[in-house]
């Protein structure tokens, strides 16, 4: 599996229009306790796309059953992922919040978390400058294997359920096994706003 | 006596020459050729880039998105490298080639990274010949007829080995059902059989392969062409006999002949998967996957095991 780390990203993002661009990447906010916001809520953490894609796919047996990797690849409970804003002055923020990690029955997403902060500088009546930088960390991805009868051809094999009808011989098909360690990442935004 | 020739099994051109004692036939409507014969018999190419082209199954492209091509297997293609050429396309461009040369093209088309070996069926008629390394496939496009009372003591050498191979299981054998529209053991318009087939009923691994007009699906089933043979009454041959699409129309070659190297390659295929499998093994499995929902009207009598699936063929039966 591909998955692209991200040490620092660095954005450039120019805006102008009349809607702000505080919290455009994070969603605009709920303040629920003093001056905290929830500004994001989603069921999907770190690595969750790699299972959603896989859920989403199948194939058939030689008798021409169909397996649908759905039942392996779909979580009990979703990954519940919360972002949170927490205003330390009138320009500065706290950014934080993390993912419960999810489990299905092939594979399991660990408890990610993030933090970060933004700052808005204005730079005229009409324009702010906007830094935005956070990390995140964790959400390690595992995944266990299927057991393959191959009838006379092949014999019982563990398999990775997702290729077990591929071209790769069972055996191989193991190294293919997600086993994604913990995600070390973040991104730094800079944005320029002019309201007109 | 016994009265033997051999025909290349093209379709729809099911033409054979008046029979001759010895003569081979290939099964084809349309052929070509330029094989450079090592010491008379043999050359062999290892590997070509993989290109999907339409006349191929969906399945074909699946097998190489996951990079398994027929590596470690040898195909061995005994065909007529020196036949007048046909016109056809299998890639993208028209050629007029001998018709050994399409069907050798061809097996390596779908399988390839399997080692393909040419051995023409006239020049090594009388010698035998060895296996290459890894699973053993032998690609057979062409037909041997002769009298009712001919049997396997009348053959040439060479076909006396590829049954052999076939009988011992030592190597896949696919053999084109032929282009007479009979059933694969009757005898042909002019009282002859194809005795180099019909000595490989009940071999270990031999499979007899048969031409669709198209690859089925589900929701376009496919017609058995009209030129193929088909398995016919005799429960052995139905338990041997696989069909596959020949699309005539997209390459200007039709025949029994060109269904025999997709079944080849789709056995070298499996080889690479099941490293450890036996020829006969890699028969059974092609056989016993094969599709009957994707056959217009399918019938046992017909279709004998049905439409040969690459994708079945290398799932497993359960998983859990």
């Amino acid at each position: 599996m591909a998955r692209i780390f991200n040490p620092f990203t660095f954005i450039l993002l120019f805006t102008a229009g009349s809607a702000t661009a505080q919290g455009a990447a994070l969603g605009g906010g709920h303040k629920f306790l003093g001056d905290t916001s929830l500004v994001g809520l989603s069921f999907e953490g770190l690595n969750s796309a790699y299972v959603r894609q896989a859920a989403r796919e199948g194939y058939e047996l030689s008798n021409g059953a169909q397996v649908d990797l759905a039942q392996w690849y779909s979580p009990r409970f979703p990954n519940l992922s919360a972002t949170f804003e927490t205003w330390l002055s009138p320009r500065v923020s706290l950014l934080w919040g993390g993912s419960l990690g999810e489990k299905g029955e092939k594979y399991a997403i660990g408890p990610s978390g993030m933090i970060g902060f933004s700052i808005n500088h204005p730079l005229g009546q009409r324009s702010w400058l906007h830094l935005q930088a956070y990390g995140r960390f964790g959400g390690a991805l595992r995944e266990s294997s299927c057991v393959g009868d191959y009838g006379a051809i092949g014999g019982v094999q563990r398999v990775n359920c997702r290729m077990a009808s591929s071209f790769l011989p069972p055996a191989q098909t193991l190294d293919y096994l997600w086993n994604e360690p913990p995600v070390r990442d973040g991104q730094l935004k800079l944005s320029y706003e002019f309201r007109f | 006596m016994a009265n033997l020739n051999l025909a290349m099994n093209f379709g729809s051109d099911p033409k054979e020459k008046p029979v001759a004692l010895h003569k081979k036939i290939i099964d084809f409507a349309a052929i070509s050729a330029a094989g450079m014969l090592l010491g008379g018999c043999l050359s062999t190419t290892s590997s070509m880039p993989a290109e999907m082209r339409p006349w191929m199954s969906g399945d074909v492209q699946t097998a190489w998105s996951k990079g398994y091509q027929g590596q470690g297997t040898t195909t061995t293609v005994v065909d007529d490298y020196n036949a007048a050429p046909i016109a056809g396309a299998l890639g993208s461009t028209s050629q007029n080639r001998p018709h050994g040369d399409w069907t050798s093209t061809q097996a390596q088309m779908i399988a390839p990274q399997t080692n393909v070996r040419k051995i023409d069926f006239d020049s090594a008629a009388n010698s035998g010949y060895s296996l290459g390394s890894g699973l053993n496939v032998i690609s057979n496009s062409y037909s041997v007829r002769g009298s009712t009372s001919a049997n396997y003591n009348n053959l040439p050498v060479l076909e006396r080995t590829t049954i052999d191979h076939g009988r011992n299981g030592t190597a896949v054998v696919v053999k084109s059902a032929g282009n007479d529209g009979r059933a694969f053991d009757s005898t042909n318009g002019s009282g002859l059989k194809d005795v180099f087939g019909t000595e490989m009923i009940g071999a270990n691994s031999a499979i007899f392969v048969g031409a669709l007009t198209s690859n089925g699906t589900t929701s376009a089933k496919a017609s058995m062409a009209g030129y193929s043979n088909y398995a016919g009454s005799n429960g052995q041959v139905q338990s041997q006999f696989l069909v596959v699409g020949v699309e005539s129309a997209k390459t200007g070659l039709a025949g029994t002949s060109f269904a025999v190297p997709i079944v080849a390659g789709y056995a070298a295929i499996l080889g690479s998967k099941f490293t450890n499998a036996t020829p006969t093994q890699i028969a059974r499995q092609l056989l016993n996957t094969a599709r009957t929902d994707t056959i217009q009207g399918y019938s046992p009598a017909i279709h004998g095991q049905g439409e040969a699936s690459l994708s079945r063929a290398l799932a497993p039966a359960a998983l859990q």
